[in-house]
């Protein structure tokens, strides 16, 4: 069973051997989501960003939820929290809201579902953040709203946007 | 032919249009193969989407994880993070320390060697160890007053150096203990042969040893 109740007891009593078994657990599913939140160059450091605050949040755990939702709470709030950073940072060189991180990609057909992951690195930050929480996270969109502070509408219209772009890319 | 619809097409996935609009699109696509043709991509994007696999990094990072984790006291209701603290102390006040830490010990030992001893025959627990003279309602009571003051001591003794929480904490356990200790002390005044009031009340004495023992071993960690 993923994140036994005992190793969250045992990590939040300080148990590092409990805690480094439920980073085996659950590291698939954190690191997936930074590689598509973040992309496969930082989604380590994330990980491990994850990782260290939940270690360090972990006694405020209460288990009302799941842990498994508990950590991927967590993670889910690092990575806005560094994409918003880096938005920040991207902002002092370009005032436009284009996607500065686009690059085509233009996969081979049989590589096509391995480079989805790589389509989806490609997408503007908000179309971004909107399908990976709607499409491949299942949140929906007044959730999306509270998580990046913007409107019902504008998540339906960025995830819109974001399915165009994977259309042109994946399906050209 | 109506203009397509295409901004539409995503909610129409979805099913977040309403019964006019969705009736809408869908008498559009009946003649629409463009739209048609749309609709099967981002239906086969989100299919695709969703049946995405989590993939473990390549490389281990547990690593680099533990590497970062902080030691982390275990966590009992007294403790907080912030009595771990550095705290810096002078020689007379260790060896105070030191004294104080030790009659305790000792008076803890004594109090919980003494339990060990009683109840086992099913009588009174606490006066099978007491002089005659003792009252059923204090109970080895030299010895528990002389732990409890001695502890009181050596909270006073570093009270102003704790994490203010902390001594909260302690302090709220010692008295919700002692509410219960006094109550059961008026049950025993009440009801001077009961067996099981006795063991309520050594069971409740020693619980708050146990809990001086506790804030001790976090005052000894933070010195």
């Amino acid at each position: 069973m993923k994140g036994s109740r005992k190793d969250v007891r045992l990590a939040a009593e300080g148990d590092a051997r409990a805690f480094e078994r439920l980073y085996h657990d659950h590291v698939p599913r954190v690191h997936s989501l930074a590689r598509r939140m973040v992309g496969p160059e930082e989604a380590d450091e994330l990980t491990q960003d994850v990782f260290v605050l939940a270690w360090k949040k972990l006694d405020t755990f209460r288990g009302d939820a799941a842990f498994s939702t508990w950590l991927h709470r967590v993670a889910i709030n690092v990575m806005l929290g560094y994409r918003k950073t880096k938005s920040r940072e991207r902002e002092r060189y370009t005032a436009t809201d284009e996607p500065v991180e686009r690059v085509r990609v233009r996969p081979a057909p049989t590589e096509i579902s391995v480079d989805m992951e790589a389509a989806i690195g490609t997408l503007p930050g908000k179309a971004r953040e909107v399908f990976v929480l709607h499409d491949i996270e299942g949140y929906k969109h007044d959730e999306i709203a509270d998580l990046l502070d913007i409107a019902a509408g504008t998540s339906k219209s960025q995830l819109h946007r974001a399915r165009m772009l994977l259309r042109e890319q994946l399906t050209a | 032919m109506s203009e397509h619809p295409t901004e539409r097409l995503s909610a129409y996935i979805d099913g977040e249009l309403t019964a006019d609009e969705r009736t809408s699109v869908e008498q559009h696509l009946e003649t629409c193969a463009d739209c048609q043709g749309v609709l099967a991509d981002l239906r086969g994007i989100v299919v695709r989407a969703r049946s995405l696999e989590d993939r473990p990094p390549e490389k281990d990072l547990w690593t680099g994880i533990e590497a970062r984790l902080e030691e982390r006291p275990v966590v009992v209701p007294l403790e907080t993070r912030g009595a771990r603290r550095r705290l810096s102390f002078t020689l007379p006040q260790m060896a105070a320390a030191a004294v104080a830490l030790i009659v305790l010990s000792v008076s803890a030992t004594w109090w919980a060697r003494s339990g060990a001893e009683r109840g086992t025959d099913g009588g009174p627990p606490v006066a099978a160890v007491q002089p005659d003279t003792a009252t059923p309602t204090q109970p080895a009571s030299l010895e528990y007053d002389s732990a409890v003051a001695d502890f009181e001591e050596i909270l006073a003794m570093y009270r102003d150096r704790l994490d203010p929480q902390t001594v909260a904490t302690v302090e709220a356990n010692l008295a919700a203990i002692d509410d219960a200790i006094d109550e059961i002390v008026k049950a025993l005044d009440a009801d001077p042969e009961s067996t099981q009031l006795y063991n309520y009340l050594t069971s409740a004495r020693q619980r708050k040893l146990d809990v001086m023992r506790q804030a001790t071993s976090i005052i000894r960690t933070s010195i």
